[in-house]
């Protein structure tokens, strides 16, 4: 493995974009997750999340590498706005989050699923049954719906699709 | 598995991939500029065209890299008839709404805003959806053997731009023009070929490519 160390992300974001609650997964299933203090005033204190995510991504890396964050219709504003509400944190995440998506569209076509050609979407069938199945398969009680749950689906599927990469998509 | 339309062709709605570039007067889209576009549904099928502003602030560091003066952004046809020029171009092409899907190094997070800041109407044409290629060489870091075995994103990423330009240059005889936004989009969709080709090849565990795979990093 010579690559960046990865996190599963989910970012709830307010209708004026503004960060409104997180969750992180890591590859052991670990997870931060917290709800930001917003307009109702329900929820944890930004600066105090931001120490709580510090604290927790350096027990996740030692070596301060920075994450690249991974998830399910990230899109462009999900990684920003959690850098603009968490400026500790923010250096410790690599600028570019990986659209799950746009995994499945590379290998839509291109790599074959146990000798069968599959489409982007049947990759992304397979790659969110695959999460789902290993999330209950460790117990973890959480809806692949929820933002925790989410998050943690996310780094499953990232997982699971580099596997049925380096096995010629036997995985 | 519903088959693809031919190469360079949207059509019945099914979905294409076509390389989309930009060149900026800065990083902001609050602030700055597009300056030029270019998209490239296939070899045969690209559009390009500079478009100006009489009222463009700039980053002198942005102008410098696509070798622009400040007396230059004023050059070019405003951006509503690009806009028109581009729809129509979409539309013969067979382009359908949200059928289009970018595919560019960089093109969700800096290119898409000012797309859609500049060019509504195209941009309506264009899926919800793009192809990050630093997010698919990401995929390849550590996974994809190459001759060598795994190769980094960094590597995959270099790799794919060398053979890039070397199609563009040996197939179309275009010569590297890297920051011109018609060549980097006909680049992105090479590259963004030759990455899946790869990725076929790898897994059936044939060489990649005609050049010696990335080195292991």
């Amino acid at each position: 493995m010579t690559g960046t160390p990865v996190l599963g992300l989910t970012a709830v974001l307010s209708e004026g974009g503004e960060l409104a609650a997180v969750a992180i997964a890591a590859p052991d299933l670990g997870l931060f997750e917290s709800a930001l203090a917003g307009g109702a005033g329900v929820g944890t204190p930004a600066a105090q999340v931001d120490e709580g995510l510090a604290a927790w991504l350096a027990e996740q890396n030692a070596a301060e590498q920075a994450f690249a964050c991974v998830g399910w219709s990230i899109g462009p504003r999900a990684l920003p706005a959690v850098q603009a509400a968490l400026p500790r944190c923010a250096g410790r995440f690599a600028s570019r989050a990986i659209e799950l998506e746009v995994v499945c569209e590379a290998l839509g076509g291109a790599l074959p699923h146990r000798d069968q050609v599959l489409s982007a979407g049947a990759w992304e069938q397979r790659a969110r049954a695959a999460a789902a199945s290993a999330l209950a398969e460790y117990a973890v009680d959480d809806a692949p719906t929820s933002v925790a749950g989410s998050a943690r689906a996310a780094i499953l599927a990232w997982l699971w699709l580099r596997r049925s990469i380096s096995s010629g998509g036997h995985a | 598995m519903s088959a693809r339309p031919p190469a360079g062709r949207a059509g019945g709605g099914e979905p294409v991939f076509a390389g989309l570039d930009g060149e900026m007067s800065g990083p902001d889209p609050g602030i700055h500029r597009l300056i030029q576009i270019g998209v490239a549904l296939d070899d045969d099928a690209a559009f390009c065209s500079r478009i100006g502003w009489s009222d463009c602030r700039y980053e002198p560091d942005a102008l410098a890299a696509i070798g622009l003066d400040p007396a230059d952004l004023a050059e070019g046809p405003p951006c509503e008839e690009v806009d028109e020029r581009l729809h129509r171009w979409l539309v013969e092409h067979g382009a359908a709404e949200g059928t289009v899907i970018p595919v560019g190094w960089g093109v969700s997070g800096f290119d898409m805003p000012f797309v859609v800041a500049t060019l509504p109407r195209s941009h309506r044409l264009l899926s919800h959806r793009s192809v990050e290629l630093n997010a698919v060489c990401h995929t390849f870091d550590g996974v994809l053997l190459g001759r060598d075995g795994p190769a980094t994103a960094e590597a995959w990423k270099q790799r794919s731009k060398q053979e890039a330009e070397r199609r563009l240059e040996d197939e179309l005889g275009l010569a590297p023009a890297w920051h011109d936004a018609g060549y980097d989009a006909r680049a992105s969709l090479a590259a963004w070929r030759w990455l899946r080709g790869a990725l076929a090849a790898g897994s059936s565990g044939a060489e990649i490519g005609p050049r010696q795979a990335p080195e292991r990093v």
